[in-house]
């Protein structure tokens, strides 16, 4: 999270006068070092025990997510397993030109879209609903409870949710299934997305409101008496005081989620597909699968992924950019 | 290597599945016997239901419909609970046609399918020497109306089109004790229902689609002649020093003897004569079984007794085996020794997806009936033809042309 500007005042006024204790200890000469390789010297003798601490980090973000990108040049080469990921002939945009002229890539794209933002739009609004309605609950063990039993179905594995989802809907003896007349909802086309997002929010909602639960936690009780004195009801209260304090929290885990626009979980949608509601259901990453996996066209499939990877960015770009436009809040 | 020889001259085909382009070899397969000589696709129908109810076997699309009518309705299985499901068959794939696929029903048309390789899977087929599509095809148009005429009817589950696996097998299975299923599409019949109800089960002999029709006219599955070949069982690098060592290992590996061990293991196999051995049952009660070859080659004149599997298969195999004369091993069908070049590899994967995607789901939308195929028949056929079918269609017929010869 960004500094604010009094902490980064701070730390600019750490360095120079720094160099005075410093002179005390004797470890660097006279004064803040003038020179690159002074300054990186200067830095990590002061802060090496902080670098050892984030290393493990540093690491495993190296290892895990950069050096596999010297994979991603696949998307530009054809495939050949004889030379291995790098050792295809260079074929250049090929293959994100066949993924724009795919008969599919429309339809494809619509479905995402459709799915990430209903799931991202409403797995943001019910978190925070459910975080100041828990916030109001008075006695500190019904809390506790109602928190624990929300927040129980995030450790379900998608499998067992998918599995729970088509026994609930089972037609004629399912727990949900006998309201909806004699056909399975999953085998419905245009049911697919609200089944998708209704149970993404009922199984993660507990688990993503407890850090907006932190964010009212800290919340100055004082502020409450102030605005109870001045005559504020239950709804004013969560209006002017919970809300706002709630505020940066929530701008910060809206753009990171942004990030994720058109990453649509594949393991949901893939268990949730059949052959009824694939029309609908058809996002990028099951096709990925079919055409990579099934049909063996790394390059192409890679290519799709590159293609998901950008927008992804791009949206992360323009949503941390707007909100540090609009509320001040941004990543970087 | 004398005993890869002996297998490669006594079945010329399997050679032919393991040759590339060039004619070169780069991989051996296994054989797993003549006895596993079938089909992987049957259909097995519940005989003590049919005696209990004094219906005789059926023989036609109408007939299997009304033994299917008084399966959910007469209440065969005797609980007093309407909870017979007339058939069942696993959810359609949407990539795919998937194996005990109800439209092997279209070899009541007359089109002989092979559901257990592609490309018959991607819905292509040979009739004399002339390779099409039969997602195209009128014959197709007529199984998928009678099976949503099952649909309607209430004669297979509402949700077979969209449930899991898992459920699918749970259902035919039930407890192990009351049969709840009617007509299964699958394997053996202990594949498809359970060892406990496999007794009650039959195969069900291939139907005619109408009643005027000559048996002649019928044909059945086709995947049997190359079903015990396993593709891509052992190969070796190039660079590997000691070749002449490493081939008579490899070479050995396709005796007699190690096929067997290799197989059903040393534990469970015990050699009781010259080529002959018998397996211990116990295998067959093992959750995990170990009964994946390696590299391997039963010859036909080797005899392993209690194979439960292979037993089951040749069994189940009976009521179709005359069905295997009503048509030509090479006009009617891709032989699966039939490649296509590598350079459209990449053309036809894309049209086997995008093609499959659209057909898959139209057809599953017509079977659960939230839409109507005679409405939608023409403009399918138009937007499969503009998808490239043709295209498809002519990538195999070339490597059809070249290979079935």
């Amino acid at each position: 999270m960004k500094q604010s500007a009094n902490t980064r005042a701070k730390l600019r006024a750490h360095r120079p006068s720094a160099t005075q204790s410093i002179q005390k200890n004797g470890e660097i000469g006279s004064a803040y070092p003038q020179t690159f390789w002074g300054k990186i010297q200067f830095h990590f003798k002061r802060y090496w025990q902080l670098w050892i601490m984030v290393l493990p980090a540093l690491c495993f973000v190296a290892l895990f997510s950069y050096v596999p990108m010297y994979g991603l040049q696949l998307a530009f080469r054809d495939f050949d397993p004889d030379k291995g990921l790098t050792g295809g002939a260079w074929v250049g945009f090929n293959y994100f030109n066949q993924f724009f002229h795919d008969p599919e890539f429309a339809q494809i794209l619509l479905n995402t879209f459709r799915i990430s933002l209903w799931s991202l739009v409403m797995g943001f609004i019910f978190p925070i609903i459910l975080a100041l309605l828990i916030n109001q609950i008075g006695s500190e063990k019904v809390k506790r409870f109602v928190e624990t039993i929300t927040y129980m179905p995030h450790f379900i594995s998608t499998v067992v949710m998918v599995s729970m989802l088509n026994i609930f809907l089972t037609p004629k003896t399912g727990l949900l299934g006998q309201f909806f007349g004699n056909q399975n909802l999953l085998g419905v086309a245009k049911a697919f997305t609200p089944l998708y997002w209704i149970t993404e929010v009922w199984q993660h909602c507990g688990w993503n409101c407890i850090i907006y639960l932190a964010a009212l936690s800290s919340v100055d009780t004082e502020l409450y008496e102030a605005a109870k004195i001045d005559g504020a009801n239950r709804l004013q209260l969560i209006r002017h005081i919970d809300i706002p304090a709630i505020m940066p929290t929530c701008v910060i885990l809206l753009v990171l989620n942004m990030g994720h626009v058109l990453g649509v979980g594949f393991e949901k949608v893939y268990l949730m597909q059949n052959a009824l509601n694939q029309p609908m259901s058809e996002v990028i990453s099951t096709y990925t699968y079919k055409m990579g996996l099934l049909s063996f066209q790394f390059s192409y499939s890679t290519a799709i992924g590159l293609f998901n990877t950008v927008i992804n960015f791009v949206f992360l770009v323009v949503a941390n950019a707007l909100s540090k436009k609009l509320s001040d809040t941004s990543i970087f | 290597m004398p005993h890869v020889k002996a297998m490669s001259t006594r079945y010329p085909s399997v050679r032919k599945i393991v040759e590339s382009e060039n004619g070169a070899i780069y991989v051996l397969p296994t054989y797993k016997g003549d006895s596993y000589q079938s089909t992987g696709q049957h259909v097995f129908i519940n005989k003590v239901w049919l005696d209990k109810l004094g219906l005789k076997m059926p023989k036609t699309w109408d007939e299997l419909e009304t033994v299917l009518k008084a399966f959910v309705s007469k209440d065969p299985n005797g609980d007093g609970k309407a909870d017979e499901i007339g058939m069942d068959f696993p959810k359609l794939d949407t990539s795919s046609f998937t194996w005990y696929t109800p439209y092997v029903l279209l070899t009541s048309t007359g089109i002989t399918t092979t559901f257990n390789v592609s490309p018959a899977m991607q819905g292509i087929y040979a009739k004399s020497g002339k390779v099409s599509s039969f997602l195209i095809r009128p014959e197709y148009k007529r199984v998928t109306q009678y099976l949503a005429r099952l649909m309607k009817e209430g004669l297979m589950p509402r949700d077979v089109l969209s449930k899991d696996a898992s459920s699918f097998a749970n259902e035919c299975k039930g407890d192990g004790k009351k049969a709840c299923v009617g007509v299964v599409f699958a394997w053996t019949a202990r594949g498809g229902v359970g060892p406990e109800l496999a007794d009650q089960y039959v195969p069900l002999p291939p139907l005619k689609e109408f009643a005027s029709q000559s048996d002649k006219s019928v044909t059945w599955d086709a995947s049997g002649s190359i079903a015990p070949v396993v593709n891509n069982s052992i190969t070796m690098s190039s660079k590997a020093p000691n070749k002449k060592t490493l081939f008579k290992v490899i070479d050995s590996m396709f005796t007699p003897d190690m096929s067997v061990y290799s197989w059903f293991s040393m534990k469970y196999a015990k050699k009781i004569g010259n080529k002959t051995y018998r397996i211990d049952p116990k295998k067959y009660s093992l959750t995990m079984q170990p009964a994946q070859l390696m590299a391997s080659y039963i010859s036909p004149d080797m005899k392993i007794e209690g194979d439960i599997d292979a037993q089951e298969q040749t069994e189940a195999d009976k009521v179709y085996k005359p069905y295997y004369k009503h048509f030509d091993h090479i006009k009617d069908v891709i032989p699966v020794w039939t490649k296509t070049p590598q350079s459209v590899a990449n053309r036809l994967q894309n049209l086997n997806t995008t093609i499959m995607n659209y057909a898959m789901s139209s057809t599953a939308n017509w079977i659960q009936g939230n839409k109507n195929i005679d409405s939608d028949w023409d403009a399918y056929v138009a937007k499969l033809k503009n998808a490239g079918l043709n295209d498809q269609v002519k990538i195999w017929q070339d490597a059809y042309n070249k290979w079935a010869k």
